[in-house]
C-alpha cells in the first residue's frame, strides 16, 4: 500500500501532503495580523496558545505571477487552513479547498518533470498520477523556509 | 462527525511511539549511569560492587534494546556484558585495553541513543572494530580456561535454553515433513500478576490441543520453575495450521503479551549440545528477539538475572498490537481509513497528544515527558484544592446576592476572594515554575568524562572540581548551556593550562586544576569555569587586534580588550587542535549566552594566573517582567531587564535624518529608532513622543512607542523564523484576551553607535 496524502485544490492545480504529516484541519477564520510578515506570510492562528504561522500558498508558489490559464478566486466558503507539522514545528497552509484521502504509490510517483512547474519546481517534491488527476506533492520543509521570498529569481540567493 | 479533529499526524502506530519513548528514557538514563559507573570504576578497579554494577547496566541496555528490534546497540551491549562478565568471574583483568574497550562500546551506546532520539537508526553505525576491540580484550583471559567450563552449570534442566534433546529434533523433523508450520511464542505475563504460572500454563494447555508443542521455555512439565520465571515464556510449536489458531489458542485472559514468530527449522536442527553458549543470563524474552543467538545456552548465575526486571517489564507495558508482532501497515492502516470520510475543515479541538508534543523551540521531539517530584506534585493539589473551595464561596456570594443580601458585604467579600485568587495563582505559577527546574548536575556530570578523555589526549594531567551541581536551572536551559559550556571546558585544557614540564617550570604543581562552580544570585544562575593555566595576556589580545585593524584598539582598556575575545574569528591562538578547532568559538558562546539565554559573559584573566569566565543569566526565560507597549494596534513587550527607563521625546530633540536618528540621553547622544519604522508604515509625527530607553550590554537607544501600556509578566513563548524575519523578536505571547505580543530582541541597537 502506498502513502495516504490530503489533497487540496489551488488554484486549478491539486496539490497534496502526506496525511502523517497533518495535524488538523480548519476554517479559514480567527486569523492574526502579524507585523512586516514575509509577503507569503497571511498572519498566525492561535491554536490552544500555540502561535502557528499560515502561509499562502498561492504567494509562496507564485500563482498568477506571470502565468497563463485563468485563476479562479476561491470559494471563501470553501478555504481551508490545514496545519501541518514540520520536525517539532507547525505551520499552516492556506488552501482553496480540501478535496479528498489519495493513496499513492511510491512507484507511482515522479521527480523528473517538476521543472514544468516553473518557479514552483523548488516547492514540488514529486508529481503522481492518480486516477485522472495529477498530484503536485509540497516539499513542506522548503515551504515553511525562511528566505527566497522570491524562489529561483537570484541563483544562489537564500 | 466523529472523526472531527482526529489526530491525523498520529495515526502511524501510535503505541509504538509511546513505547520507543519509554525506551529512550529509560535507555537514557542506563546511559548516563553507565558512564558514571564506568568512570568511577577506572579509578577503583578492585570494587566489585561496580564491575557489578556496570554489568548490571550493560545487561538492561542490551536486553532493552533488543526488545525494540535495535539489533545493533543490543549485539554492542551484549559483546560488553560478555567481558564484563568474564571480568565478574575473575576470568579477566581489569586492564587498560579492557577498560578503553569498554568505554568505546559505551561511547557509542551514547551516540546510538542520540541518533536513535533523534529519528535516527542505530544500524547505521559502524560497530565492527569496536567489537573487535572487545574480543580482543576479552581474548586475554588466558586461553586456557574454557568459558562454558568456567560458568555455573545451569541450575535446572529448563533453563538451558532453546537447545534441543535428540528427541525434540526428531519431532521437528517429522513435522517437517508432514509440511508443518513451526512457530515460536512468546508469551508475556504482567510481572505484578501473583500466579504468573498457571496463566502461561493455561495457554500451554490450549496449544497442545491445536498443534504440537515441542518444546516450553521454562519447563511447563513436572516441578514448575521459580513463578517469577513465567513472565516470558518461550514456546515452540509445530501446525498445520496458521497463527490464527495459535493466537486464538493464546487468547487467554492476563496474558499481557503474545508475540508469534514464523521459524525456519534449519536453524533449530542445526543447533545442538555443545554450541558455544555465551555466558551472562539471556533472558528467554532476548534469545526470541534474536533468533540467530537461538543455539546459545543461558548461563550466569540466577541472582543476576533480571527476567522479571527490565525485559519482563518491556513486553508487559508493550501494547498487545506491538507485542504480537503485528504488521506495522495493519496499525498505520486504521486510521487513515477514518480519514477517508473526513470532513474537510471539521475543525474541532486539537487531540491533547498534538497540543502536549509541541515542545517549545527546537527541543528534541522524543523527549517530552519530565519526571517531576512529587512533592511539587502535591503543592499542586494543595493549591487547586483551595481553589475550588474559592470558586464555590463565590458561586454562593451569587446566590446570596440573588437573594438580596447586602451588596457591600457581598463586595467585601468578593475582594477578598480576589486576593487569595491571586495568591493562589501566583502559588500556582510558582510550582509550575518549579517543576520546570532541573539540577544542573544533568550538563555537569558530563564533564568528568570530557576531562578525563582530553587529558589524556593532550597529555595533560588536570584535576576537575565541581561545586553547586545541585543548583536548579530551567529545563529548556539546558540544551542551549550544554555546549557553551563544554567549549568552554575545552578551551580551557587545550589553551589554557600548561604542559606538566612547562608548569613545573613555572612553579606550579604539575597537575593542572580545572574548577566548574555553579550558584544561585537572586534572580540569576552563576556559572564560573576557571583554570590555573597560562592565563591570556592582554597586551598580546591587543597587538593581534591592531593587526587586524579593529579600530581603535590601539586605546582599549582591558575590558574592552578582553571582549574582543568574543568576536567572531579572533584568536590568540595560532595553533588549531582537533579539540578546540577554529570556527566555533567564544564568539558562538557570547551569541548563545548574551542572544539566546539574555545574560552575559564575563571573562577575567591573569597572565600565568589562569582564566576565568563567568556566565550569568535569567533563572528562566519563561516568564518575564516585561514593559508593554503598542505600536499601531499592535502590542509589543520589551523585557524589563532591556528597559532603563522611559521618557517623553519632544520632536525637536531627534535629530538627524530618517533611519539615522538620534538624540541626547544623559550626557551621550543615542540612536532614536521607533516600532512604526521597524514594523509599521512609519513614525506617526507629532509634537511629543514616548519613548522607552532600551539597553543591550554598553548600548542604549530609544525606542519611540504609540503607548506605553504596562509593567507585567508574560509567558514567553518561542516565534517562528517565519514571523521573525528580521530577527527583532525574541519571542511571542498570548494575553488573557487572545491579543498577541511580539517581545522584543533589543540587541538589534548593539553597534549602533551615533
Amino acid at each position: 500500500m502506498g502513502e495516504r496524502y490530503v489533497s487540496f485544490s489551488l488554484a486549478n492545480g491539486h496539490y497534496c501532503v502526506p496525511v502523517n504529516q497533518v495535524l488538523q484541519i480548519l476554517r479559514r477564520e480567527n486569523l492574526i495580523d502579524i507585523p512586516k510578515p514575509p509577503p507569503y506570510v497571511e498572519g498566525v492562528i492561535n491554536l490552544r496558545g500555540n502561535i502557528i504561522p499560515v502561509v499562502n500558498l498561492r504567494a509562496r508558489l507564485e500563482i498568477g505571477h506571470g502565468e497563463k490559464g485563468e485563476h479562479r478566486e476561491p470559494d471563501p466558503r470553501k478555504r481551508r487552513i490545514i496545519i501541518t507539522r514540520v520536525g517539532s514545528r507547525s505551520y499552516g497552509l492556506d488552501v482553496d479547498e480540501v478535496r479528498e484521502i489519495v493513496d499513492i504509490d511510491e512507484s507511482g510517483i515522479t521527480q523528473d518533470a517538476t521543472s514544468l512547474f516553473g518557479a514552483r519546481a523548488d516547492f514540488i517534491r514529486g508529481i503522481a498520477r492518480k486516477d485522472e488527476s495529477l498530484y503536485l506533492m509540497l516539499d513542506l520543509p522548503r515551504v515553511f523556509a525562511v528566505g527566497r521570498d522570491v524562489p529561483g529569481a537570484v541563483a544562489g540567493q537564500s | 462527525m466523529a472523526v472531527a479533529g482526529m489526530p491525523l499526524g498520529a495515526a502511524a502506530g501510535i503505541d509504538e511511539a509511546k513505547l520507543r519513548r519509554a525506551f529512550l528514557e529509560e535507555a537514557d538514563e542506563l546511559c548516563q549511569k553507565l558512564g558514571d559507573s564506568l568512570l568511577a570504576l577506572e579509578t577503583d578497579r578492585q570494587n566489585t560492587d561496580l564491575v557489578n554494577e556496570v554489568f548490571r547496566l550493560t545487561h538492561s541496555l542490551k536486553s532493552e534494546s533488543a526488545l525494540m528490534g535495535f539489533g545493533a546497540l543490543s549485539e554492542l551491549a551484549h559483546r560488553m556484558e560478555d567481558v564484563l562478565g568474564s571480568v565478574r568471574e575473575g576470568r579477566l583483568a581489569l586492564e587498560k585495553p579492557v577498560m578503553d574497550g569498554i568505554f568505546s562500546g559505551s561511547d557509542m551506546i551514547a551516540e546510538m541513543m542520540a541518533a536513535i532520539s533523534k529519528g535516527g537508526n542505530d544500524a547505521d553505525f559502524e560497530t565492527s572494530s569496536i567489537l573487535q576491540e572487545l574480543s580482543r580484550a576479552a581474548g586475554r583471559d588466558g586461553g586456557g580456561v574454557s568459558r562454558t567450563a568456567a560458568a555455573p552449570a545451569p541450575e535446572s534442566p529448563a533453563s538451558s535454553d532453546m537447545e534441543l534433546s535428540d528427541f525434540e529434533k526428531r519431532q521437528l523433523t517429522e513435522a517437517r515433513d508432514r509440511g508443518e508450520t513451526l512457530y515460536k511464542l512468546t508469551v508475556g505475563v504482567d510481572p505484578a500478576e501473583p500466579m504468573k504460572f498457571p496463566r502461561a500454563y493455561l495457554v500451554f494447555f490450549n496449544l497442545e490441543l491445536i498443534s504440537n508443542v515441542v518444546k516450553v521455555i521454562p519447563s511447563m512439565k513436572g516441578e514448575p520453575a521459580e513463578d517469577a520465571r513465567y513472565t516470558a515464556t518461550t514456546m515452540l510449536v509445530t501446525t498445520a495450521g496458521g497463527e490464527e489458531g495459535l493466537r486464538a489458542a493464546a487468547a487467554v485472559d492476563q496474558i499481557a503479551s503474545l508475540r508469534i514468530e514464523r521459524c525456519d527449522y534449519n536453524g533449530y536442527l542445526a543447533s545442538g549440545p555443545g554450541a558455544p553458549g555465551i555466558p551472562g543470563g539471556i533472558s528467554a524474552a532476548w534469545v526470541q528477539a534474536h533468533p540467530e543467538y537461538a543455539g546459545m545456552r543461558r548461563m550466569g548465575p540466577e541472582g543476576e538475572e533480571t527476567p522479571s526486571g527490565t525485559a519482563a517489564r518491556a513486553s508487559a507495558g508493550m501494547p498487545p498490537g506491538a507485542a504480537a508482532g503485528m504488521p506495522p501497515g495493519a496499525a498505520a492502516g486504521m486510521p487513515p481509513g477514518a480519514a477517508a470520510g473526513m470532513p474537510p475543515g471539521a475543525a474541532a479541538g486539537m487531540p491533547p497528544g498534538a497540543a502536549a508534543g509541541m515542545p517549545p523551540g527546537a527541543a528534541a521531539v522524543e523527549k517530552t515527558s519530565i519526571r517531576v517530584d512529587t512533592r511539587k506534585l502535591d503543592d499542586l493539589w494543595s493549591l487547586i484544592a483551595e481553589l475550588v473551595l474559592h470558586k464555590s464561596h463565590i458561586a454562593r456570594l451569587s446566590d446570596d446576592l440573588a437573594h438580596g443580601a447586602d451588596i457591600h458585604t457581598v463586595r467585601e467579600e468578593l475582594v477578598e476572594s480576589f486576593d487569595s485568587l491571586d495568591k493562589i495563582s501566583s502559588g500556582m505559577q510558582q510550582v509550575m515554575m518549579d517543576t520546570r527546574m532541573i539540577p544542573i548536575s544533568v550538563i555537569f556530570s558530563k564533564f568528568p568524562r570530557l576531562v578525563r578523555d582530553l587529558s589524556r589526549k593532550l597529555g595533560k594531567p588536570v584535576e576537575l572540581v565541581i561545586s553547586g551541581e545541585e543548583t536548579e536551572i530551567d529545563r529548556s536551559l539546558v540544551e542551549a548551556l550544554s555546549d557553551p559550556l563544554t567549549h568552554i571546558i575545552r578551551n580551557s585544557l587545550d589553551h589554557g593550562i600548561e604542559f606538566p614540564e612547562e608548569r613545573v617550570r613555572r612553579g606550579k604543581s604539575e597537575k593542572g586544576r580545572v574548577s566548574v562552580s555553579a550558584r544561585r544570585q537572586g534572580g540569576n544562575i552563576v556559572i564560573e569555569l576557571a583554570d590555573d593555566g597560562r592565563g591570556m595576556d592582554s597586551e598580546q589580545i591587543r597587538r593581534k587586534a591592531v593587526e587586524m585593524g579593529i579600530p581603535g584598539a590601539g586605546r582599549f582598556n582591558e575590558a574592552q580588550l578582553l571582549e574582543l575575545v568574543f568576536l567572531p574569528g579572533f584568536s590568540t591562538k595560532e595553533v588549531v587542535t582537533d579539540l578546540s578547532g577554529r570556527g566555533v568559538g567564544m564568539d558562538v558562546v557570547a551569541n548563545r549566552i548574551r542572544g539566546e539565554l539574555k545574560g552575559d559573559v564575563v571573562l577575567g584573566t591573569q597572565p600565568g594566573g589562569g582564566t576565568r569566565v563567568t556566565l550569568l543569566f535569567p533563572l528562566t526565560l519563561t516568564i518575564v517582567n516585561a514593559l508593554l507597549v503598542r505600536g499601531d494596534s499592535q502590542l509589543y513587550a520589551i523585557p524589563l531587564t532591556d528597559v532603563d527607563s522611559t521618557a517623553k521625546l519632544l520632536a525637536t530633540e531627534i535629530r538627524g535624518e530618517e533611519g539615522r536618528e538620534y538624540s541626547s540621553w544623559m550626557d551621550d547622544a543615542i540612536p532614536v529608532f521607533s516600532l512604526g519604522a521597524l514594523f509599521g508604515k512609519g513614525r506617526h509625527k507629532t509634537e511629543e513622543y514616548f519613548a522607552a530607553v532600551l539597553r543591550h550590554g554598553d548600548s542604549k537607544a530609544f525606542l519611540v512607542v504609540d503607548e506605553l501600556i504596562e509593567e507585567r509578566d508574560i509567558v514567553i513563548k518561542p516565534v517562528d523564523d517565519l514571523l521573525n524575519m528580521q530577527r527583532l523578536f525574541s519571542g511571542v505571547s498570548v494575553l488573557e484576551d487572545g491579543r498577541l505580543v511580539f517581545i522584543v530582541d533589543t540587541s538589534f541597537i548593539r553597534g549602533e553607535r551615533v
